[in-house]
């Protein structure tokens, strides 16, 4: 607009969008618009559905069937078939079982002319939806009317039992510890940080003096140290409950001293002294106030901090520490993979690790995306 | 006084700079021109937002991204040859703004001081650091090692001695008024106070014998004493090097006194440009007259201080026709909101951009025909 | 400077005194000892010999002592360089670390160097070409590899080579070279194995340090000194490392202190077990899983020397390179 020839200004309306400015609108708004934070969010979602809350209904088979197929090789779904039918309908291909004369091992063949078709809601073994409601249809199957057929999607192992079930009902465990341990990390982490923080003086000093000496040992070392201390005969709900104490135990200290750092800063502002002039007490102070304005901070911390915990436990696990068999975590699940024998002969053992790998991709993105969302300086 | 050559030194002429954002493009510099001549004082005056500091930085060609500037300007660089005087013309917004040619110029004859003192030494170098950095970079000095009489006499680009080094780091500290030279050229910008690292930087442009220092708002952020005394500095150095200067501020009182000519900016655009006492005597534009008027005066009885009626507009949603209409007293319904107020000399040696005055309504037949109607009155 | 040193050091002292005990504890806190487990192996066998020369060796081994005895006279014997007995190998912990420290500091220093020769340049090039498409790559696969697990790569990587590659053995030698006396062509078959657990290594940290990196340059390139620099008339890349990277390789020195030191001993422990290295990790984890608690014990310790050594030897560079932290 310079020293154009017509100066005149054209006569233009145009309507004003009108755009909310509540704090919590702007951060859905903007975690809208991170579409890596949205796939997280949904992959996430679709881990808790399948492996959290109803694995029974998503796996085929219930965790502890043993079937006579010894660790057999992957009937995954066909449409085509070897002479090129198509087929509408998916359907697997039967097992033979064969002896390897070369490593005078059991092996297990495609048999091309025994075709099982799948259905979809098959009935299958019964079993309590959420631990009370009894039920026994699952997602899919073998078509009723085979009922010499099996489906192993992932394989299955060393007693025959279904690999791909049982990485759901892995699932469960491991992503309940790793969001369980979280929730007790942050209950002592902030509670003890925002204490801290907020009273100074000798509490300060004891907490400070806690953390300094939690952070002098490095965590994987330590956790390891831990976890061996936890006996082996111990029934599996105590052991599953002290592994989540062990990781809440050693994480808590970082969060505890970023909490501090927040409230620190934090009750110096107005609306703390505020409330100390209307005699509100300090513990009123702390977790209706100071607590809350942290908020944003620690959900991001928190989402973040689950990837590790999984990855911390299924290490235990793997190890042999921990959470054992028969116990079934994504780590114990691993130990079949641990081995070069294994490793050659029966490799599916190691499909365990995607769904591990794209569990803590989509925490990470969601944590990543959260932490975008709710900084507001951020572009 | 110094004499008042007419060298042009910097031509600005018609300078846009524009910024695609998200939101739309913001204008943030539209239409600028003014000439800055040898040894002189251009002041440049503006609330904040104007687009002051953007101007200086497209002479540096140094607009940050994403913006992108588009003009004419003209460096006219002089070098002996041989007695006679060459001027070489380098268009500025031609040049690559990490090439060569801008990078010569930066630093080396156009030098720039900053707002903010407190951070704009890096702070781990210290004070004769980064005086040594600038001359390295672009000072000629005597090539002395040469085994022959001819050596003294070559001047070429070299790395200084630390001796060297030394000796004009302390000279470069002692002549912009440092007290204790000797010791402050080992200092880190942590060490220094406030007004000593405005000083240090002003060493620091002024180490390489500038023809032209552009001063970004280099008081603002000082107490008004030491203001007082950088702003004498900066007359001082003017003198005795014959350097100009492009003073930009938002403060009246200063620019009074260091600059002679001044240009007013609006919203990215010019408003007014005349010499200081002109402008101070005899305003010609609104916006001139109103910040003017909204100093206050010692001895004035007053009861409330005057202010600018209305507030800067938002670039997405800038006022039809001349800019500044909603807020201006001497506002022509009719005619300032529907037609754009060119920018023109309305007296000798005076131009403004306003349609107060017949020059500033362009030629065109609709133009003119607003211009001759009658005065609608103001609802 | 002086003082700050001495007193470093000395609170250091006492934080290893106090971990050593903390982690004596620890690795005691099993049920039982070490020669339960052994008895249970023997008896598994066959063997129910060892019943009865059950108690002398829990004499020989001071197993039958209280718990503080115990610790008393490991740590005065750790003092001096004695870090007990490796009850599974029979020998004294301080030899078999010993034969595994090399090995394990080479593979460290190799992990590190791939790190960081990556990561900082790659970091520098990400922010100073922000959103270019370049740097979404970058910051892409950065992501990706931030979430990858070490030991679950491990995994992978031993799929790869033993079914694609058909290699039988994955570990530092090859098979003729694995006892061999240390030769120059030794040498050369070890850094022929050795990137393999080094990128692995690598991956996390790379991922890591790059996002750091670029965030910390980012950060830096807001401020106001960084644009003055280049009003001076300095070429770009001047800018960007003599006055840009300078100033955010801070927090990055911190980490490389605090992470490099204790990595010489534990930098990937899962990884080296997956791939059955001859280094301190799987010691340790053997230690862990025999209750083997002088050597679970000593690593235990040593690492958190190591730890301590690094904060201090970061401290100290940190004050050598910005001036600002000197004040204390």
């Amino acid at each position: 607009m310079s020293e154009e020839t017509t100066n005149l200004v054209a006569e233009k309306q145009e309507d004003k969008k009108k755009v909310s400015q509540n704090y919590w609108s702007l951060v859905w708004w903007k975690f809208r618009k991170n579409r890596l934070a949205l796939i997280g969010a949904v992959i996430m979602v679709l881990y808790y559905i399948t492996c959290f809350f109803f694995p029974e209904f998503f796996a085929p088979y219930p965790k502890e069937l043993e079937s006579d197929f010894l660790e057999a090789r992957p009937t995954f779904p066909q449409f085509r078939d070897q002479e090129g039918n198509f087929s509408l309908r998916p359907f697997v291909y039967g097992l033979d079982e064969e002896i390897d004369t070369a490593t005078r091992s059991r092996t297990y063949v495609y048999n091309y002319d025994v075709k099982y078709p799948l259905s979809l809601f098959v009935k299958g073994e019964p079993y309590k939806l959420l631990g009370v409601i009894p039920a026994s249809i699952r997602l899919f199957g073998v078509d009723s009317d085979y009922p010499d057929g099996q489906v192993f999607l992932l394989g299955t192992d060393r007693l025959g039992r279904d690999q791909f079930s049982r990485i759901l009902y892995g699932g469960r465990i491991s992503l309940f510890i790793g969001l369980f341990s979280v929730f007790v990390t942050l209950f002592i982490g902030v509670t003890l940080g925002a204490v801290s923080g907020y009273y100074g003086g000798a509490t300060d000093i004891i907490v400070m003096r806690i953390t300094e000496l939690l952070s002098a040992f490095p965590r994987e070392p330590l956790f390891l140290a831990l976890g061996a201390a936890v006996p082996i005969s111990w029934p599996s709900t105590q052991v599953f409950f002290m592994v989540t104490i062990i990781l809440a135990v050693i994480s808590w200290g970082g969060l505890a001293r970023q909490v501090r750092g927040l409230v620190l800063s934090g009750r110096e502002e107005q609306y703390v002294l505020a409330a100390q002039s209307f005699g509100a007490s300090d513990r009123r102070i702390i977790f209706n106030h100071l607590i809350p304005a942290t908020l944003s901070h620690v959900i991001v911390i928190a989402t973040l901090m689950i990837p590790g915990m999984i990855i911390l436990e299924t290490s235990l696990s793997f190890l042999g520490l921990g959470l054992v068999p028969p116990t079934v975590s994504w780590g114990t699940l691993l130990q079949n993979a641990n081995t070069i024998r294994a490793i050659r002969f029966a490799p599916w053992y190691l499909l365990v690790v995607p769904f591990i790998l794209f569990a803590i991709m989509a925490y990470n993105m969601l944590g990543d995306g959260l932490r975008d969302a709710l900084d507001p300086y951020s572009k | 006084m110094t004499k008042k050559t007419r060298d042009p030194l910097v031509t600005v002429k018609d300078l846009h700079v524009e910024f695609d954002v998200r939101d739309g493009i913001v204008h943030a510099v539209d239409g600028c021109s003014f000439n800055i001549y040898r040894g002189q004082t251009l002041g440049i005056i503006g609330e904040s937002g104007c687009g002051k500091s953007i101007t200086a930085k497209a002479i540096m060609n140094m607009v940050p991204k994403p913006g992108k500037m588009r003009g004419e300007i003209t460096f006219y660089e002089k070098s002996d040859e041989d007695g006679g005087e060459i001027v070489n013309q380098i268009r500025i917004d031609q040049t690559d703004p990490d090439g060569e040619t801008i990078r010569k110029i930066r630093g080396g004859h156009i030098a720039m001081i900053f707002q903010e003192p407190m951070s704009s030494l890096t702070p781990v170098y210290t004070a004769g650091f980064h005086i040594l950095e600038a001359v390295n970079l672009h000072r000629f000095l005597p090539a002395e090692k040469i085994g022959d009489q001819m050596g003294k006499n070559i001047q070429k680009k070299r790395n200084l001695s630390e001796k060297e080094a030394r000796t004009i780091a302390v000279d470069m500290l002692q002549r912009v008024g440092i007290p204790n030279a000797e010791k402050r050229v080992d200092s880190y910008p942590f060490e220094l106070s406030g007004g000593q690292r405005q000083r240090v930087m002003i060493a620091i442009a002024l180490s390489t014998y500038p023809d032209l220092l552009i001063a970004d708002e280099p008081t603002t952020a000082l107490d008004v004493s030491i203001e007082a005394q950088i702003l004498d500095l900066m007359r001082e150095l003017q003198e005795t090097q014959g350097m100009a200067i492009m003073f930009i501020t938002h403060n009246l009182g200063v620019i009074a006194e260091i600059a002679a000519e001044i240009v007013v900016m609006y919203m990215g655009k010019q408003v007014e440009r005349s010499t200081t006492i002109e402008i101070f005597e005899n305003p010609k534009h609104p916006y001139t007259k109103a910040l003017l008027g909204s100093i206050p005066q010692i001895g004035e009885k007053k009861t409330s201080l005057e202010t600018i009626e209305g507030m800067v507009p938002s670039p997405f949603d800038l006022p039809p026709g001349c800019v500044f209409h909603p807020r201006c007293p001497d506002y022509m319904p009719g005619k300032c909101d529907r037609v754009y107020p060119q920018y023109a000399q309305v007296e000798e040696g005076h131009w403004a951009r306003c349609f107060l005055y017949d020059a500033c309504w362009p030629d065109t037949p609709e133009a003119q025909q607003i211009k001759n109607q009658e005065a609608i009155a103001a609802d | 400077m002086g003082s700050f040193l001495i007193r470093r050091v000395f609170y250091a002292i006492i934080m290893l005194f106090v971990v050593s005990f903390i982690s004596f504890i620890i690795i005691s806190l099993p049920q039982g000892d070490f020669m339960d487990q052994k008895i249970a192996e023997l008896l598994a066998r066959g063997d129910a010999s060892a019943l009865n020369t059950v108690d002398q060796y829990r004499e020989r081994y001071g197993l039958d002592k209280p718990l503080i005895t115990q610790y008393w006279l490991w740590i005065s014997n750790f003092v001096r360089g004695d870090f007990g007995l490796s009850f599974q190998f029979d020998r004294p912990v301080r030899e078999l670390i010993g034969q595994r420290l090399a090995l394990s500091l080479i593979l460290s220093l190799t992990t590190l160097t791939f790190t960081w020769a990556i990561a900082i340049p790659v970091g520098v090039y990400s922010a100073v070409n922000q959103y270019s498409i370049g740097d979404q790559i970058v910051t892409t696969i950065a992501f990706l590899g931030l979430g990858v697990p070490g030991f679950l790569l491990a995994l992978l990587v031993l799929y790869v080579a033993v079914v694609v590659l058909n290699q039988d053995v994955v570990g530092l030698f090859s098979q003729e070279f694995q006892d061999a006396p240390w030769s120059l062509a030794k040498v050369w078959d070890l850094m022929k194995h050795l990137w393999v657990p080094a990128i692995i290594g690598a991956v996390t940290g790379t991922a890591g340090t790059i996002r750091i990196m670029r965030g910390n340059l980012l950060d830096t390139f807001g401020q106001a000194f960084i644009e003055a620099a280049r009003a001076r008339g300095l070429k770009q890349r001047t800018v960007v490392w003599r006055h840009g990277v300078r100033m955010a390789i801070t927090p990055l020195i911190i980490i490389l202190g605090t992470e490099a030191f204790p990595g010489i001993l534990a930098g990937n422990i899962l990884v080296e077990r997956v791939l059955n290295l001859p280094t301190i990790g799987p010691l340790y984890i053997n230690a862990l899983l025999t209750q083997d608690m002088y050597m679970a014990g000593t690593v235990l310790v040593l690492i958190v020397f190591m730890l301590l050594v690094g904060t201090l030897v970061t401290d100290l560079v940190l004050a050598w390179i910005d001036p600002r932290v000197r004040l204390d």
